[in-house]
């Protein structure tokens, strides 16, 4: 729940495995580092198990030891059993006594077995200095160290005198209030740190896998990143994540602690009272049982539930992107209808949640008073006979709560499991994504001169749908060539495969001479500088867009923007490095993003430049920077431009049109425009008339 | 305050269900407190032997009132719960007919999640408020009151002693319900800036790969995985703290009891049956002291999304049907009309004339107006001189007009349903045959016979993908099938091949006769043969008249239409 996202509206819950192998494998791969911490976090989980458990059993001793009187007087006529015979105190009067706060649990039973102790109660008070002043005028007897009075007697007595009495049980009760105070300040301290500890361990373990699945990112194929849409991708590293982390928040946290009490609690009753423990233990598969079935059924109502919501949500999503239509349509009144329809329908199932916990919830509590019922029964008795003490009984009670909570909230778990499991799935299912383009691993080859050949190269994205069909042409080092070709020709391929982001089918791409298979991605794109069609901006400020991560030097930079003509777009906006943009672009046309995108290709002094010009409405004078800033760029490198202006054309050694994934022509303006039917022509004049 | 009253004017409705269902409530809760008082009586029967009951009759008592309080809880679970589902149901309804009144301008500048947020988590949290809230809020009132009666009875002193932390309870839950609540959005706020930068990361990630900036990206996008781990530990650190605080304040009450209350019984002043008894009855009142805190902030909450969902339910709609005059020629007539969207102007004084029985035709460049000529028409803005039938188009009944007027915008919006309930949006109960002549003229009829389910074949997220062109064909005959006397298209044959096109213009070439037809297209051929032309450019008429007139200008007119003919040539 601590970084529980507001999920997608539309996201169904998925079925998914409660434990899964693999996956966990993968899991206990980050947990790993952190394992002397967990190991630490456990026993600290040990000690507060422990800790907690005690308070009851505080109780239960003060009952015994302090409040309740602890004699009883053992008669004479029966035989006692040998195991007794040496507790027994004689008294002054000559009767046996015998402190019950003394005997174990084994002894008692034999007590019971044997008749022999009496129902009257006697105060044992340790003697201490001589005998106190109230004591005088009321019937006593002295035995062993203890004065031995009736239950009877002292009840008849003042408060005072009883205080005055018992000041040994009053030190006492007061030492366990305040052992019971250090105890819970204990539990408070060290909860604190137990929980923080592993949520920690949870949050650090999320942030180095959010860390990994971007690192994947880099390494996957650019097929990769067409064939997930954005949106998908963002919710692996932020919501995925995030219900992974449950795993660790919700159940690392409290299933250890749970499981803990839960065993702790039955040995503690086991020791304190074998009958009881029993009575209890009868008590445990009923609560089992019915919380078994309550967390089927309250998981299929959920589902429903969550099913109908995803459905009125994408109803409204829908409604909203369509009111439009159903408001010229005059629709209205039967959209409102539909949707008062599915509203309803949800408001049925809702309902249905509402009788599952209407009826189990209850029924817990139910079991909860039969627990109680079956301890009175059976624990009366058992104090009738002493062999449960008032604090046994007590303290029965407490543990019995204490014993609900953490078997009904198990089961609640294995929803926590379930989701997280689903979400660690799909983040695992990234980490193994095995698609990339092969990686040869050849070391560097020297400077690129930018000689580039494209030989009969065939390409499709899918089967046998051709994108480029046959495609050879050569471009010598520091030959400036364009790309010519009507929207959908294979223009924006060509380039994508020159930076390898696909492989080709049949063919070679090759620079220098070296097929592009062979050279290290890297070290390829290193050598090519590129501008896309649409230019992208990060958030953050131009110098930081110019620069991305890079660091050059000064001139460099001022070099970039002089070259770029950003330098001159900045003054004429007058803003300056500091500029901030956003990813949509924040204050800047499409035209000044792309002199943003041109200075950043000239930070490293590539031999090859790839230029997609951008087609949207530019204005004339950033229209004229782009031109003059395009005319220095492309000096001294190899040049490879799709343009969409002729201008920029004119400026080029050769042309090369594409049409329909051929190469349909090369040459010069000046040749390819006197091709009468050319397919340079028609592009030509079309674009001379928009 | 006033948003305080408004959540209990929602409550007013089911007063009845709620009164009953708290009246239950208070059964449930008297119930809780014969538990104790039984363990006390059993107690106090087994220190002074021999027993005065049966040990019996005590089980039965106490298995009795088990299963009085499953009936009553189930109740009382029923009526309040169910009482706040009603009233999600009933804002949920109220917040949909809201959407559906609101105009274009609202839609406009509204952000979709915007409103989905407040459909779904401000719907929910205002329910939370009405159940759970008034469950909890009856639950500390009762729950408090008898546990605090039952203490008193048993010990004046030993109750005051143990309700000197109940403030420090109630704070304290308040505070860190506060505190983590904060926290927690900003660690939301951390979240979005993280999904934010993984997006930004996502979509840049050829540029990065481009300029080798693997690393430095990967470090760039830490920074705010890091922010987001510090923002995360920071609410952590109240949230760890919150539960443990909580039970160790109402722990210490327990110490208290523990000392003064075996004092108490040492001393003859209570009994030990006593003793037990007020510590289970302050065990049940922790719960009321640690709700306070909870209600308080349920109900903050609850209110301040009821605040957000009353400042759209509140909206006034822009365009109201208040009129009756209904279309009957459908001449329409634009007298200068101007049109302004967000201080810029659109249209600048627009004359035309669209005639029953002619076709009528608007060109022009991208963003000159066309569309916002549409949208005056079918009053999606207002704006004056615009005049049907010779009468002013706001004297007309809004759903008359808007009926009368078969409209395919120029994006395609189909609803995921079936093919044949997108076509018969307008009319649902149309006859099956009138659905199958519509798509016959719109040139789809085929490929949907071609379809698996044909004409019920799914569409949208989880049916079939149709390509733009049959999208558009169905949205044509989603407006044929209306048989307007108005109708409009809206470049609605822009994915649809020439050939196609043709034959969908032969269609409706006699449709259109006795009916008032708007053309808007980007082809000339759609054009070509209408009785008018209209050609646009940045909200003026600049040209009009008939193909040849417009041809032989040598305008705009015929720019466009030289350039599609080249265009033509590659393809």
């Amino acid at each position: 729940m601590i970084d529980g996202p507001v999920s997608s509206y539309f996201e169904e819950d998925k079925t998914g495995k409660i434990y899964d192998s693999t996956i966990m494998k993968w899991l206990m791969l980050y947990v790993k580092p952190y394992w002397k911490i967990i190991v630490l976090n456990f026993l600290l989980l040990l000690l507060l198990t422990g800790f907690n458990l005690m308070l009851p059993f505080i109780y239960k001793i003060g009952i015994d030891r302090y409040v309740s009187p602890t004699g009883k007087e053992v008669l004479k006529a029966k035989e006692i059993p040998v195991e007794l015979a040496d507790k027994i105190i004689l008294s002054s009067d000559n009767r046996q006594f015998i402190n019950l706060v003394s005997l174990r649990q084994t002894i008692k039973g034999k007590m019971e077995d044997a008749g022999i102790i009496s129902r009257e109660d006697f105060y044992l008070i340790k003697k201490a200095g001589g005998i106190p002043q109230i004591i005088e005028g009321i019937d006593y007897s002295e035995a062993d160290g203890f004065y031995v009075i009736e239950s009877s007697i002292m009840s008849k007595l003042s408060t005072a005198d009883k205080m005055r009495l018992r000041t040994g049980d009053l030190a006492g009760i007061k030492k366990l209030a305040l052992i019971y105070l250090i105890l819970v300040l204990l539990i408070f301290v060290f909860s604190y740190i137990q929980v923080y500890q592993i949520q920690w361990i949870g949050q650090k373990i999320s942030y180095s896998i959010r860390e990994d699945i971007v690192k994947q990112f880099t390494s996957l194929a650019y097929n990769f990143f067409q064939k997930n849409p954005v949106g998908r991708l963002v919710t692996r590293v932020s919501n995925d994540v995030a219900a992974l982390s449950e795993f660790f928040s919700e159940v690392l946290v409290y299933l250890g602690s749970h499981i803990l009490t839960i065993l702790g609690i039955l040995v503690i009753m086991l020791f304190m009272s074998p009958i009881l423990f029993l009575v209890t233990l009868a008590v445990i598969p009923l609560l089992g049982v019915i919380t078994f079935v309550f967390r089927l059924k309250a998981r299929r109502v959920y589902r429903d539930m969550r099913q109908k919501l995803a459905v009125i949500n994408s109803n409204i999503s829908e409604s909203i992107s369509g009111i439009p239509v159903i408001q010229s349509f005059v629709q209205e009144k039967r959209k409102e209808k539909e949707f008062s329809e599915i509203n309803k329908d949800y408001y049925l199932s809702t309902f249905k949640m509402i009788k599952v916990f209407a009826i189990f919830r209850p029924l817990i509590d139910l079991v909860d008073s039969i627990g109680v019922a079956l301890l009175v029964w059976f624990g009366g008795r058992g104090i009738i006979s002493a062999v449960v003490s008032f604090g046994t009984f007590v303290a029965f009670i407490s543990y019995l709560e204490r014993l609900f909570n953490p078997i009904r909230q198990l089961s609640e778990y294995f929803n926590v499991m379930q989701s997280a499991m689903a979400a660690g799935e799909r983040v695992y299912n990234i980490m193994e994504n095995n698609e990339r383009i092969p990686e040869p691993g050849v070391p560097e080859y020297p400077k690129l001169k930018g000689k580039i050949e494209f030989e009969n190269v065939w390409f499709s994205y899918d089967s046998e749908d051709w994108i480029l069909k046959d495609v050879s042409f050569v471009i010598g080092p520091g030959e400036k060539v364009g790309i010519v070709g009507y929207t959908g020709s294979g223009k924006t391929t060509i380039i994508k495969l020159l930076l390898r982001l696909y492989d080709i089918q049949k063919g070679s791409i090759r620079l220098d001479g070296v097929d592009i298979r062979n050279l290290d991605k890297k070290y390829l794109r290193k050598h090519i500088a590129t501008v896309s069609q649409e230019p992208f901006l990060f958030t953050g400020n131009l110098f930081k867009n110019v620069n991305l991560w890079r660091k050059p030097d000064k001139n460099t930079i001022n070099n970039a923007l002089r070259v770029s003509n950003l330098s001159k777009a900045m003054q004429r906006k007058n803003i300056s490095l500091d500029f901030k943009v956003t990813e949509e672009g924040g204050g800047l046309s499409v035209g000044e993003k792309q002199l943003v995108t041109f200075a950043r290709s000239l930070i490293d002094d590539t031999p090859i430049l790839v230029l997609d010009e951008a087609t949207a409405n530019i204005d004339p004078e950033t229209e004229w920077f782009i031109q003059e800033a395009l005319l220095k760029m492309i000096k001294n490198r190899t040049s490879l431009i799709i343009a969409h202006r002729l201008s920029t054309l004119k400026n080029i050694d050769s042309l090369i049109v594409v049409h329909k994934g051929k190469i349909v022509g090369r040459g010069t303006h000046r040749e390819l425009i006197k091709e009468k039917e050319g397919i340079y022509r028609t592009l030509y004049k079309l674009q001379e008339i928009a | 305050m006033k948003e305080l009253k408004n959540l209990l004017g929602l409550l007013i409705k089911y007063k009845g269900r709620l009164i009953l269902g708290v009246f239950y409530l208070l059964i449930v809760d008297g119930c809780h407190m014969v538990i104790p008082w039984v363990l006390k009586l059993v107690i106090d029967d087994l220190s002074t032997l021999p027993l005065s009951r049966s040990l019996l009759l005590y089980v039965s008592i106490i298995m009795s009132f088990g299963f009085v309080v499953i009936i009553f809880r189930y109740f009382w679970r029923l009526l309040i719960i169910g009482a706040s589902r009603m009233i999600e149901r009933d804002i949920r309804n109220d917040f949909y007919r809201k959407l559906m009144s609101l105009g274009a301008r609202f839609y406009h500048k509204t952000d979709t999640g915007d409103i989905m947020a407040r459909a779904t988590n401000d719907v929910a949290a205002v329910q939370e408020a009405a159940g759970f809230g008034v469950v909890i809020a009856a639950d500390i009132v009762f729950m408090g009151i008898f546990a605090l009666i039952m203490m008193t009875y048993i010990s004046k002193s030993l109750t005051f002693y143990t309700l000197t932390i109940s403030p420090f309870i109630a704070i304290t839950t308040y505070f860190f319900g506060k505190m983590v609540h904060m926290k927690f959005e900003r660690s939301q706020e951390g979240f979005s800036l993280l999904s934010g930068k993984a997006r930004e990361f996502i979509t840049g990630i050829l540029i990065i790969r481009n300029y080798a900036q693997e690393k430095e990206a990967i470090g760039d996008f830490n920074e705010v995985n890091r922010d987001y781990l510090s923002r995360s530990m920071d609410l952590i650190k109240y949230w760890a703290g919150f539960r443990p605080a909580i039970f160790f304040l109402a722990s210490i009450a327990f110490a208290i009891v523990l000392f003064f209350g075996g004092r108490d019984v040492i001393g003859g002043k209570i009994t030990l049956g006593s003793f037990v008894a007020f510590f289970y009855y302050l065990d049940l009142l922790i719960w009321p002291m640690i709700a306070i805190g909870i209600v308080v902030n349920v109900i903050e909450r609850g209110t301040a999304s009821l605040k957000r969902l009353n400042s759209i339910l509140n909206l006034e709609p822009e365009i109201k049907d208040a009129a009756k005059e209904k279309v009957k020629k459908g001449l329409i007539e634009l007298k200068n009309v101007h049109f302004s969207y967000n201080g810029n102007p659109v249209l600048k004084g627009i004359n035309a004339r669209f005639e029953p029985d002619k076709k009528t035709a608007i060109v022009g460049t991208t963003a000159s107006g066309k569309s916002s000529i549409v949208n005056l028409l079918w009053r999606n803005f207002n704006a004056s001189g615009i005049y049907i039938d010779g009468k002013p188009i706001q004297d007309f009944s809004l759903e008359n007009l808007r009926r009368s007027i078969g409209l395919v915008p120029q994006t395609t919006i189909l609803f995921s349903t079936t093919i044949r309930d997108n076509i018969s949006f307008g009319i649902p109960r149309i006859a099956y045959e009138e659905i199958i002549r519509a798509a016959k003229m719109a040139e789809i009829y085929e490929e949907i016979m071609e379809l698996t389910d044909r004409f019920y074949t799914l569409l949208g997220e989880k049916g079939t993908n149709l390509s733009g062109g049959q999208k558009q064909r169905i949205a044509i005959a989603r407006a044929l099938i209306l048989n307007p006397p108005i109708l409009i298209l809206d470049d609605a044959l822009s994915s649809v091949d020439s050939h196609t096109e043709k034959a969908i213009m032969e269609n409706l070439a006699d449709f259109l006769k006795s009916r008032t037809s708007i053309i808007i297209s980007h082809r000339m051929s759609a054009v070509k043969d209408s009785d008018e032309i209209l050609v646009m450019d940045d909200g003026e008429v600049i040209e009009r008249g008939t193909h040849k007139e417009l041809i032989k200008n040598g305008g705009l007119y015929t720019r466009l239409y030289e350039k599609q003919k080249l265009e033509e040539l590659l393809e």
